[in-house]
């Protein structure tokens, strides 16, 4: 089997992280913060250190305001849902996925103003776009970092210090470029990534980050582990967000997953692949690759006359794992141009390699030339 | 000596800070029940002599120490006197 669907989630995991998990099943097993006994405490500072690994691969300035949720999704959700109000306003770009496109949409039944900022051709939003549309009444700027479709790579600092300039909120998705290419999030207000994609954990991980000073409402309550006789949610981080059991063996996965990452150093090989993939793929004929060739690892493409399921499907047969389709962001399709083909995504990952590169691109030749 | 505080988050906060930067050995524990009003808490246990580093250290990672209780053990039997 060769797996390119790296963007969906990464497979296979770095060895140490499986082996964590395994561990931790087998001889730990306690849930984080509900009790004194060792190996509940064991499990509370393995969540801890997981929150230090994640906040040292990305500058942030403190941990505890990295939240644990079962992906970004839920991440988006929280903080979307924890800051908008009736009779505010939202500005997406038109690069998002459903998770903060749908989230948004549902703001307006609840009263809120949806605005979405236009990206170019190649899947980019400029930071004057989206300060076009701010008026006193903006209260959150959503930008994907880096495409699930084309990979494009959105300069969010510069959404940042606009974001700033207005006095607005933003929260910027990390789900395609955590993990994959450096980031230093230090001054960003709110930030939302999966734990199963680059950064290795294992599914029904995910994080919210709140920077300091900003007031949340959370998505959820129920019981923490700490101020227990108080009908009221405790308002400190992390426990206001970690209402309920959290996924301890999937964040002792992904602590282990960072630091995979900052060990090994997989930001050039991640890079490198993605480049060759790129390169051979547009030596295709009739082939399309919406974006730019600096990108992250996710390569979508069409194929003039071909089905882009109908390829997915052919390579499927020869072990090829591809996904196609619209990719659960239909708004990028819709940027991009490719609403109505949909495209075939190749994601190759940090364990890809350039043989497996090589039959893919072979074999798409022989689908396309037979 | 204990330091109380509102979650076990901000008790291996304050634990790995004392022995980052101080070099001080000290251990997570669960509040006793008769320390806390709010039910459900943790504590850092510390060596008395260490009390004004810890001050300083909730201060500077900005941690909220709800109360210092001072051990007396007579026999098996464990008083905290409250600071």
């Amino acid at each position: 089997m060769i797996y390119l669907d790296n963007a969906a989630t990464t497979f296979p995991k770095p060895q140490i992280v499986t082996d964590t998990v395994l561990d931790y099943l087998t001889n730990c097993g306690a849930s984080p913060g509900r009790g004194g006994y060792d190996s509940a405490m064991q499990s509370s500072e393995m969540l801890f250190e997981c929150q230090e690994n994640i906040a040292s691969l990305l500058s942030l300035p403190t941990p505890e305001r990295i939240v644990f949720t079962k992906n970004a999704t839920e991440a988006i959700n929280a903080a979307i849902f924890g800051i908008i109000k009736d009779g505010d306003e939202i500005i997406i770009s038109s690069m998002e996925h459903n998770a903060v496109m749908r989230s948004a949409h549902e703001c307006t039944k609840r009263g809120a103003k949806l605005k979405i900022a236009h990206a170019n051709e190649k899947g980019k939003v400029s930071p004057e776009s989206i300060e076009k549309l701010i008026s006193d009444k903006t209260k959150l700027i959503c930008v994907i970092h880096s495409s699930n479709v084309s990979g494009t790579i959105n300069d969010i600092h510069s959404v940042a210090r606009i974001a700033k300039k207005h006095n607005v909120y933003t929260l910027f998705d990390l789900s395609q470029s955590a993990g994959i290419i450096p980031i230093n999030a230090r001054d960003f207000d709110m930030l939302a990534f999966s734990g199963h994609k680059g950064l290795f954990g294992i599914m029904g991980t995910g994080c919210l980050y709140v920077r300091e000073g900003i007031n949340i409402k959370p998505l959820l309550y129920g019981g923490t582990g700490s101020y227990s006789e108080s009908a009221r949610m405790p308002d400190f981080f992390p426990d206001i967000f970690h209402a309920g059991t959290v996924n301890a063996p999937g964040i002792a996965s992904l602590s282990e997953g960072v630091k995979f990452i900052m060990h090994e150093g997989v930001y050039e090989k991640e890079k490198e692949i993605t480049r060759y993939m790129y390169d051979l793929l547009s030596e295709i004929p009739n082939i399309i690759i919406p974006g730019e060739r600096d990108r992250t690892s996710a390569i979508s493409v069409v194929l003039k006359g071909f089905d882009s399921v109908g390829i997915a499907e052919k390579l499927n047969s020869l072990g090829i794992c591809v996904r196609a389709g619209l990719h659960c962001a239909p708004l990028a399709h819709r940027t991009l141009g490719t609403i109505t083909t949909g495209t075939v995504r190749f994601s190759p990952g940090f364990f890809t390699e350039k043989s497996d590169v090589e039959f893919v691109v072979s074999s798409l030749k022989k689908i396309v030339e037979n | 000596m204990l330091a109380t505080v509102a979650s076990v988050n901000s008790a291996n906060r304050l634990r790995t800070h004392l022995t980052n930067k101080y070099s001080i050995s000290s251990r997570v524990i669960q509040t006793p029940s008769a320390l806390t009003k709010e039910g459900c808490g943790y504590s850092v246990k510390f060596d008395d002599k260490y009390k004004q580093i810890v001050i300083k250290s909730a201060s500077e990672l900005r941690i909220n120490v709800r109360a210092y209780f001072r051990e007396e053990i007579n026999n098996e039997d464990v008083k905290y006197i409250k600071e």
